[in-house]
C-alpha cells in the first residue's frame, strides 16, 4: 500500500473536476452561447457575435475566476482555524470574523448618513474591501485576545458567538438610522454576489488572495505540529506567537477581501474542510491545504452554477445555495462515516 | 571536579517556581540545587500540588521562572531559540491529545520537525530514524493505526516514540503511567530505565509510583513541603527521606515492603 499514490490519483481527479467544471460554468447563463463561440472567446478573443464575446470575457470568466478564489479562500481559512482552535466547529463564520467584515462594510454603506464625514469615502468595492478587512482583522483579534486569558476551547467559541451578536446589534442600530436605499444596498450585498467584479477589481482580489495563499505554504509545518496541541507544537521547536500571527493575518486579509467583494457566504468554510477531511482521511496538512483550496473552488463553482437557474434569467442569492445543497451533503457524509470519524 | 562538570546536563541554582499573576507571586518552591548528570534516569517524587509538573514546566521553559538559574550543558535555558531547545529537550505530557486523523507513524514523525526542511518533508534518514525508535519501542505493527484506535499503554509508548524520533538528550515526561495498569506501569518504568542506560538519555518523570521508582531510578528528587531532597534511591530510603514524602497519620513507610502502606492501628 502506497498512501502517497492514492493520494495523487485523487488529487488528478479533483484538478480535472475543477477545470472541466470551470468550462462548464462559463458556458451556463441566462444567454445561451455556443460551446464553440466560447471555446474561441476564451482562446482566439472572437466569438460569432460581438456580444456573446463581451459577455464572455467581461462577464462571465471574472465570476468563474472570482468564485474559485473565493470558495478557496473561505475554505483554506475554515482550515486555519479548525486548527488553531483545535476545535471541528471553528470556521471564519462561527467565531464572528464575518459579522466583523459584515460590520465594516454596515459602517461603510449604512454609517455614512450617522458619520457625515465618512460620506465622501467611496462605497466602490475597494473600499469596501479595505472596511470589511479591517473589520474582520478587528474581530478576529478581539477573539484571539480572550483566547489567550481562557484556554477552554469552548468558552473562546462562545466568545466568537457574542462578538458575532454584539456586531449584528451595532448592525440593527445602523439599519434603523439608514435611508431605504442604503438599506437595500446593504442587504444586497449580505446575498452574496460573485458576478460584482471587474477585472480591475478582480486583480486586486486575485493579489491579495495570492499574497494570502502564499503565506499558507510557509505555516504547513507548525500547522501540523499544532495538531498535538499547543505545549508539544512548542517543543518541537514552533514559534507559537509568530505562527498565530501569521494565521490571525491569512484570516484576515482572505475572508476580508472574500466577504467585501463576494458579501459574507456561509458555510463553505465549515463545511469543505470537514469534506475534504473525509475524502482523504488524513490531518497532514500538506496534503489538506492543496485538497481544501481545490475542493472549495469546485463546491463553489458548483454553487454559482445552481443559483444561475440555467438558461433563466434569475440568479439566486450565492449565499443561500451553498447552504442549501452543500449542508444536506455534509450531514449524509457525517453520518455514514461515523464509525471511522470519532 | 572538572570531570563532573563536563558531564553535567542540567544545572539549577537557587532555582524558584512558582506563578506570577498581576503583581502578586505565589512560590511554589524555592532555592532549589539540581546537578543532573548525563545518561541518569531521575523520578521526581512528591504529594498532589507539591509543585512537580510546575517544575518540570519551568525546567522544559513552558512556563517562567520566578528566580534563579537554569543550564543546560552550561547555556542559561533562556538563552536557547526555540529550535535550539527543541534538539535539546523533548516532553511527554498528560494532556489529552487534540482530535486529529494523525496515523501512528505520522505522530512520531511530527518529532522530526526541528530537522525536517519548511514544509516538513521526511528525508529517507528520517524515515529509518522513525522506524528504528518504534522497533526500540516495539511498536511496529501499529505504524499505520490511528492514534485514537490505540490502548492507554499503546498510545503511551507512541508519545515516547515521538520524544525519541526528536533526538534529544533530555527528555521530559509529566506522569506518564498515570492511566496505566501495574504492567503498563512497569513496562514503562522500564523501557524509561533503558532508555537512559542503554541510549545515554537523561531522562526526567515525575510520578507517584513510588514503589517502582525506588526499584528503578538511578536518582530521586523528592518535594516535600519544607525541602527538595536529591539521592540515589538507596541513601533516600537509608536516612529516612522517603518518609518524609507523606506527612501523615493514615499512612507511613514500610521498609520491607519499600511502599507506603496503611497505618494499622
Amino acid at each position: 500500500m502506497n498512501p502517497k499514490k492514492s493520494y495523487r490519483f485523487t488529487f488528478v481527479i479533483l484538478i480535472i473536476s475543477l477545470i472541466a467544471l470551470w468550462f462548464l460554468n462559463i458556458s451556463l447563463g441566462s444567454v445561451s452561447i455556443p460551446f464553440k463561440d466560447i471555446i474561441s472567446s476564451i482562446f482566439n478573443g472572437i466569438a460569432s457575435r460581438d456580444t456573446w464575446h463581451t459577455i464572455v470575457v467581461n462577464y462571465r470568466i471574472p465570476k468563474a475566476i472570482t468564485a474559485i478564489m473565493v470558495g478557496a479562500g473561505l475554505s483554506v481559512s475554515g482550515l486555519l482555524m479548525q486548527t488553531l482552535f483545535r476545535n471541528p466547529l471553528a470556521g471564519p463564520f462561527v467565531l464572528g470574523i464575518s459579522s466583523g467584515a459584515s460590520l465594516g462594510v454596515a459602517l461603510l454603506i449604512l454609517g455614512s448618513s450617522l458619520f457625515g464625514g465618512f460620506a465622501f469615502v467611496s462605497t466602490s468595492n475597494f473600499g469596501m474591501a479595505i472596511a470589511a478587512s479591517l473589520g474582520s482583522f478587528l474581530v478576529l483579534s478581539a477573539v484571539l485576545i480572550a483566547a489567550n486569558k481562557i484556554r477552554n476551547t469552548m468558552s473562546i467559541l462562545i466568545i466568537g458567538l457574542m462578538f458575532g451578536s454584539l456586531t449584528s446589534a451595532i448592525i440593527s442600530v445602523l439599519a434603523y438610522f439608514s435611508s431605504a436605499e442604503q438599506l437595500q444596498q446593504f442587504i444586497f450585498w449580505g446575498f452574496g454576489s460573485l458576478g460584482n467584479l471587474n477585472w480591475n477589481e478582480l486583480a486586486i482580489f486575485g493579489s491579495l488572495f495570492f499574497i494570502g495563499i502564499v503565506f499558507v505554504l510557509f505555516i504547513i509545518k507548525p500547522l501540523n505540529s499544532m495538531l498535538l496541541g499547543e505545549n508539544y507544537a512548542k517543543s518541537m521547536g514552533v514559534n507559537l506567537k509568530r505562527t498565530r500571527n501569521i494565521i490571525l493575518i491569512i484570516t484576515s486579509i482572505l475572508t476580508g477581501v472574500i466577504t467585501a467583494f463576494s458579501g459574507p457566504i456561509a458555510f463553505v468554510g465549515l463545511a469543505v474542510p470537514h469534506l475534504t477531511k473525509l475524502i482523504f482521511n488524513t490531518s497532514d496538512h500538506k496534503i489538506l491545504i492543496p485538497a481544501v483550496l481545490i475542493s472549495g473552488a469546485i463546491l463553489m463553482l458548483i454553487a454559482d452554477m445552481i443559483a444561475q437557474l440555467p438558461l433563466s434569467e434569475y440568479t439566486l442569492p450565492i449565499n443561500a445555495i451553498t447552504s442549501l445543497f452543500g449542508a444536506p451533503i455534509v450531514i449524509w457524509l457525517l453520518v455514514r462515516k461515523r464509525k471511522i470519524y470519532v | 571536579m572538572k570531570d563532573s562538570n563536563k558531564h553535567s546536563i542540567l544545572k539549577t541554582e537557587n532555582l524558584s517556581i512558582g506563578y506570577t499573576n498581576k503583581k502578586k507571586k505565589t512560590v511554589i518552591a524555592s532555592n532549589l540545587n539540581i546537578e543532573l548528570q548525563k545518561g541518569t534516569f531521575v523520578c521526581i517524587l512528591g504529594k498532589n500540588g507539591i509543585g512537580k509538573s510546575t517544575l518540570l514546566r519551568t525546567l522544559s521553559k513552558v512556563q517562567p521562572k520566578l528566580s534563579g538559574n537554569v543550564n543546560i550543558h552550561g547555556k542559561d535555558l533562556n538563552s536557547f531559540s526555540e529550535i535550539e531547545l527543541a534538539k535539546t529537550m523533548s516532553l511527554v505530557l498528560t494532556e489529552k491529545l487534540p482530535e486529529s486523523n494523525l496515523t501512528v507513524f505520522e505522530l512520531i514523525a511530527l518529532g522530526r520537525q526541528p530537522y525536517t526542511n519548511w514544509v516538513g518533508t521526511l528525508t529517507k534518514s528520517d524515515v529509518d530514524k522513525i522506524h528504528k525508535v518504534m522497533g526500540l519501542t516495539k511498536i511496529e505493527q501499529l505504524s499505520k493505526k490511528k492514534y485514537y484506535e490505540l490502548s492507554d499503554g499503546q498510545l503511551q509508548r507512541v508519545l515516547i516514540s515521538r520524544a525519541l524520533a526528536q533526538e534529544t538528550e533530555l527528555i521530559i515526561l509529566d506522569e506518564p503511567t498515570a492511566h496505566l495498569d501495574v504492567l503498563h506501569k512497569m513496562e514503562s518504568f522500564k523501557l524509561l530505565k533503558e532508555l537512559a542506560s542503554q541510549l545515554n538519555k537523561t531522562v526526567i518523570v515525575s510520578s507517584h509510583e513510588i514503589h517502582l521508582a525506588l526499584q528503578t531510578a538511578d536518582e530521586l528528587w523528592l518535594m516535600t513541603d519544607k525541602e527538595f531532597i536529591t539521592g540515589t534511591p538507596k541513601d533516600l530510603i537509608e536516612n529516612k527521606s522517603v518518609e518524609k514524602l507523606f506527612d501523615s497519620d493514615t499512612v507511613h513507610f514500610d521498609f520491607k515492603q519499600q511502599q507506603f502502606i496503611l497505618k494499622q492501628k
